[in-house]
């Protein structure tokens, strides 16, 4: 079997979102993606002061389970996701490791008082999912605004960002997988 | 005591700033390219802050450049003096000729308050609410900022003053400027469990340590903003220190000060550009320091957390009230 990213759902998700992003990972990325065993909702990382989740708790959970021969672990939750530091958080990975966790919580339009929308979540999480998947290829930030590697803090910085890399970053992604 | 009262009398209390905060605003937006966002929009903000000799219909044409500060503005003092070398009516004089429902108080002609009448024929140093309103109601009274930009999260009024030392200066009338700390500094620190702020009276010098606060065994010290004598405290924020991070701009403000010359304090602190410039760079300090601590953030999300110091002590009290404060 060909090396693959695993796609893990995490809580209660819904299936086509799951089916959707592995199909968005293997078109925009040529990478194959298979579908992992789903983990329970994480209690253990539940903080009951900020009603959301501490993603890193969850992240070393996952390194634990993280099966051998793949070219990436991802984490998919719909859960609110935090880091102590920061309000709240879309995503997050081991810079230069294989696993990784992205939420749709605060992707979805729905949040924001917008109509729902699928496409729309879909085009976010397509794009939340493959920036981490860039950290864990060893990809930093990136200055460009359009570029996929630009920090969100905003959702209107993913809405703005291009679902792919700037020339730069696809250099050293080149460079990178070449030196694996 | 009366004399003093006629000093302190005849400036009115009215919206703090002047026409000038409202005309650069087209410059801030080009400033932060575009990482400035406006989150209230000014409704009924005016560029023009009316002269109470305008007001009372004495002059055509007379825009307030001293902070509605009477007593320190040449103006008032030549239109006085041409008004004893009875050259000139007085304003007082032109509001007494005005029918019964139009003599309105000087307070309400200035906008700062609902339409009042006079019933002390305008000799307002022997009206008890003039008093009431130079010394109490002023200064018990938040007021709010009429427009607010955000920075990374971290909220700037428009119209304020900002001192290097992370403390905000609003100008409101007659020599007063209300102090307070701002919601950078509050958010770096989070809830204080006590703000030990001076009594009234006392006399604080600009960028010397003034006053403090303390968290658990940690203490900071906080530099004055400007020259001058403690003439209120907010006893709000005293019993309930959490005030100032609910409201830092608000009902959260620290104390009065009575500022011996305004124009020259200002001069020395940022305005609305300068501030938005200087907290962008204090933003990009604190995120470099909070790198240096937890490596290159792989998490990516939103605004810092509204207590960065409990969240991350690794960053070391001190270090952070002396790159930020300044003490
Ligand atoms: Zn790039
Ligand atoms: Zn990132």
């Amino acid at each position: 079997m060909s090396k693959c990213v695993f796609i893990c759902p995490i809580g209660i998700i819904a299936s086509d979102i799951i089916d959707r992003l592995m199909a968005c990972v293997e078109e925009r990325c040529g990478i194959n993606c298979e579908i992992y065993p789903p983990m329970e909702t994480p209690r253990y990382a539940y903080d009951d002061r900020r009603f959301q989740y501490d993603s890193k708790m969850i992240l070393k959970q996952m390194i634990k389970q993280c099966p051998p021969h793949n070219l990436g672990f991802m984490g998919v939750t719909a859960l609110d996701l935090f880091v102590p530091i920061l309000k709240y958080v879309y995503g997050l990975s081991q810079l230069d490791g294989r696993c990784s966790l992205i939420s749709t919580y605060r992707l979805d339009p729905a949040l924001y008082g917008e109509p729902p929308d699928s496409d729309l979540l879909m085009s976010r999480i397509g794009k939340t999912a493959i920036h981490e998947l860039g950290h864990s290829f060893g990809l930093t930030h990136c200055r460009n605004p359009r570029c996929i590697m630009f920090a969100s803090t905003k959702i209107e910085h993913t809405d703005f960002k291009q679902p792919t890399l700037c020339s730069t970053c696809l250099e050293v992604l080149k460079w990178k997988i070449k030196m694996m | 005591m009366d004399e003093n009262k006629i000093q302190i009398g005849y400036g009115s209390s009215y919206r703090k700033g002047s026409g000038h905060d409202l005309g650069t605003r087209s410059e801030i937006g080009a400033v932060l390219g575009g990482q400035v966002w406006m989150v209230r929009p000014d409704k009924d903000a005016k560029s023009a802050n009316p002269c109470i000799w305008m007001q009372a219909g004495v002059v055509e044409f007379k825009n307030c450049n001293n902070f509605y500060d009477c007593t320190t503005c040449k103006y008032d003092l030549g239109m006085n003096k041409r008004v004893s070398e009875n050259k000139q009516m007085s304003w007082q004089e032109a509001m007494r000729k005005r029918s019964g429902l139009e003599r309105v108080c000087r307070h309400s002609l200035t906008n700062r308050i609902e339409k009042r009448s006079c019933a002390y024929d305008f000799e307002c140093s022997k009206c008890d609410f003039d008093q009431f309103f130079e010394d109490v109601w002023t200064a018990k009274t938040k007021t709010l900022p009429y427009e607010m930009h955000k920075v990374k999260g971290f909220d700037i009024p428009m119209g304020y003053y900002f001192h290097n030392g992370h403390t905000w200066v609003r100008i409101e009338s007659g020599g007063y400027v209300r102090v307070g700390l701002d919601d950078f500094a509050l958010k770096l620190l989070g809830k204080a469990d006590a703000f030990e702020l001076p009594k009234m009276g006392k006399e604080l010098d600009a960028d010397k340590v003034g006053w403090g606060l303390k968290r658990k065994d940690n203490s900071a010290e906080v530099l004055s903003p400007v020259d001058g004598v403690i003439m209120e405290v907010n006893a709000d924020v005293r019993e309930n220190p959490a005030q100032a991070n609910q409201e830092p701009y608000g009902g959260g403000w620290l104390f009065m000060i009575h500022c011996p010359d305004i124009k020259a304090a200002a001069k020395k602190l940022m305005d609305d550009s300068a501030g938005l410039r200087w907290i962008n760079g204090e933003v990009g300090k604190l995120e470099g320091m909070i790198e240096e601590k937890v490596g290159p953030l792989s998490a990516d999300g939103g605004f810092l957390t509204n207590d960065i110091y409990g969240n991350l002590p690794d960053l070391g009290w001190n270090n952070l009230t002396k790159t930020f404060l300044r003490t």
